[in-house]
């Protein structure tokens, strides 16, 4: 910044890659906006958000990192639209983003542990109840609480789980069973703490 | 609890599923209405389902927040494509504060202090301002805004004595040491390191360092009189009760606000025509880890390393600028000195790579970046000429290596003559009565 006038920047762009320098402070360097049609893509956005967000969510098990990984995934998906054949694989394309990125994090956060915030609007018993849940589904082994929540989010549809976890229905059914019975056991044990 | 309730058990889980048969769950009822333990257990199972759906309740109450920041983000990214008219893109500064400034910071630290308790309003701004001047470190949100452009936001660190990290929410972190010399750019989502060395830095490197630049502002406008502050009352700001000032000096145009009761900065806003920055949520003298300003590079990532000059830009620097401007567009020159012309520069460097037809390598890229950035070295150099220079530029319909044809010409302060660069680039004394008209 510089009295009346703008920083000097340098934006420098290519169909592959693209970056800013600024001569003095290297503001913003960078955006990474790959794709063109952006119109068509909030449609996208508005379809498949959601559910993006639901796998993040039952994968990392918490809202702030799962916002994170979703916006990640869905900048991402617009970045490297155009290697995408088929728009009507979209939804396995992006969720196997969307899993991918998670599990990253995953490894980056088994150096971390971050606070559970608790959800506002409930009444102090159900909050408490809320905590203790966010805390168990932690816990619950990875190939149980993806469909347990993903089961909530699809509205509580065991078909759709067997479709997006690529096994079948009664193999869902299966996990949905042992994730309630964990789960139940893990809040168990927290109540008898 | 016998084996039948183990069974039971599993259908119970199911019967939460909805995946029962008929009969599966005439027999859960059945066995139900006779175990009370059984019962219990699905009551449990049923509690939670309930909070099951509570929780996706709740987290769909902000489905739609979250999905506008993501389109937000997604369209900062769009209206910055669009606002490339070319692939690429370059915004120019002037050269950053002359070596005399600093003299004049340095009265004010030591002389200022007198005039900055000099009334009752100057009292308090003087408090206000003071952690500016003294924090040794900080953190703050930056957002920059402008007409027609979507705001951007970085959150930042400062630590003393000049370094500087910001990030951009979802993207790229740039730290910056001044005392290393080093500007560095990680990109996480392309693992992509950007690393600008820079030599010739300044003394009063300000606008290297964005709370170094505002501390500089505040110190190059005192003494602050009342005619250059104004009160603006108290009203709430950023959620607190705030007391507000307007100060309006040259090179400062500013607002800043403070907690009415604390006197602790809670927003300040600077004017730069035409966008505004904005610090807020700012915290001073936050203990922050040295290795939060750390210039190593993280393993994995690429790297792209460009030089920079910063010393002050000298006519021989400008007469670089224009050689390297016309070799790379055919021997002409620029049609104006404005900067958008650089832009012009962007687009026929693209159009010729067009031209060959084959995607440029990432070296022909770094290439034409390093490029860039010696050739937009000099320029600056016009916008530090002043007025009685009689500056005057007449390169447009010349081309390189024309001798007789001058493309530039000014006048030196206090020099009875005119420096004329011609379009073979060599420069000549003139007296006022010989330059062509």
């Amino acid at each position: 910044m510089h009295s009346g006038l703008p920083p000097f920047v340098i934006r420098i762009e290519t169909g592959f890659k693209e970056f800013r320098v600024n001569d003095r402070s290297v503001q913003n360097p960078v955006t990474w906006c790959g794709g063109k049609d952006k119109a068509a893509y909030d449609v996208l956005v508005k379809e498949h958000y959601r559910h993006v967000f639901g796998v993040c969510f039952a994968m990392l098990a918490n809202v702030h990192d799962a916002e994170d990984a979703a916006q990640e995934t869905m900048l991402k998906g617009f970045l490297k639209m155009r290697t995408l054949d088929d728009i009507e694989r979209f939804r396995p394309w992006i969720v196997r983003v969307a899993r991918n990125l998670c599990i990253d994090r995953l490894r980056k956060q088994s150096r971390r542990k971050l606070p559970v915030e608790k959800p506002a609007g409930l009444s102090r018993q159900d909050l408490d109840a809320q905590y203790d849940l966010e805390q168990a589904i932690k816990r619950l082994p990875q190939e149980l609480r993806l469909p347990l929540l993903m089961f909530y989010f699809n509205g509580r549809n065991a078909k759709s789980i067997a479709a997006s976890m690529n096994i079948s229905h009664s193999g869902a059914c299966q996990r949905l069973r042992m994730a309630r019975q964990q789960l139940h056991q893990l809040l168990s044990e927290r109540a008898q703490r | 609890m016998n084996r039948e309730c183990d069974k039971i058990k599993d259908l119970i889980a199911d019967s939460v599923t909805e995946t029962l048969s008929p009969d599966q769950a005439r027999q859960l009822d059945e066995h139900l209405s006779g175990c009370s333990d059984c019962r219990n257990y699905a009551d449990a199972l049923r509690y939670e389902d309930v909070l099951l759906t509570q929780l996706v309740v709740g987290l769909d109450t902000d489905m739609r927040n979250r999905q506008r920041r993501l389109l937000e983000t997604l369209d900062r990214c769009q209206s910055e494509q669009r606002e490339t008219i070319t692939k690429w893109r370059i915004i120019m500064k002037s050269p950053i504060t002359k070596i005399a400034a600093v003299a004049v910071i340095i009265t004010a630290v030591t002389f200022g202090v007198h005039h900055f308790y000099g009334s009752v309003e100057n009292v308090a701004i003087a408090d206000i301002l003071q952690p500016f001047l003294t924090a040794r470190t900080a953190t703050f949100k930056i957002t920059i805004s402008g007409e027609g452009v979507p705001p951007q936001e970085y959150d930042g660190m400062f630590m003393e004595p000049c370094r500087m990290r910001h990030t951009q929410p979802g993207g790229a972190t740039v730290i910056v040491d001044l005392e290393q010399g080093k500007f560095v750019t990680l990109i996480p989502q392309t693992m992509q390191a950007v690393v600008l060395e820079v030599t010739n830095v300044p003394e009063d490197p300000g606008d290297l360092n964005f709370f170094r630049e505002i501390r500089n502002r505040i110190l190059k406008a005192q003494p602050l009189d009342d005619e250059s502050v104004e009160f603006l009352g108290e009203q709430e700001v950023d959620g607190q009760l705030a007391i507000g000032y307007h100060i309006r000096k040259p090179g400062l145009d500013g607002t800043v606000w403070a907690n009415s009761e604390t006197k602790m900065p809670v927003r300040m806003e600077i004017r730069e025509d035409p966008m505004v920055i904005a610090m807020s949520n700012i915290v001073f003298n936050v203990e922050l880890d040295e290795a939060l300003f750390s210039l190593e590079i993280p393993q994995g990532y690429s790297v792209t390393t460009f030089r920079r000059d910063l010393s002050e830009p000298a006519e021989q620097d400008f007469v670089e600028s224009f050689r390297i401007w016309a070799e790379h567009m055919d021997g002409r020159f620029p049609s104006e000195l404005d900067r958008s012309q650089v832009n012009v520069f962007m687009k026929y460097q693209q159009e010729k790579m067009k031209e060959k037809g084959i995607e440029p390598s990432v070296d022909d890229i770094t290439q034409l970046q390093q490029t860039i950035v010696d050739m937009t070295h000099g320029f600056p150099f016009v916008e530090s000429l002043p007025a009685e220079s009689d500056w005057r530029y007449t390169g447009k319909d010349v081309r390189l290596g024309d001798a007789d044809t001058p493309i530039f010409r000014y006048r030196p302060k206090g020099s009875q003559t005119y420096r004329v660069i011609y379009g073979d680039l060599h420069v000549e004394d003139v007296a006022p009565d010989k330059l062509s008209k």
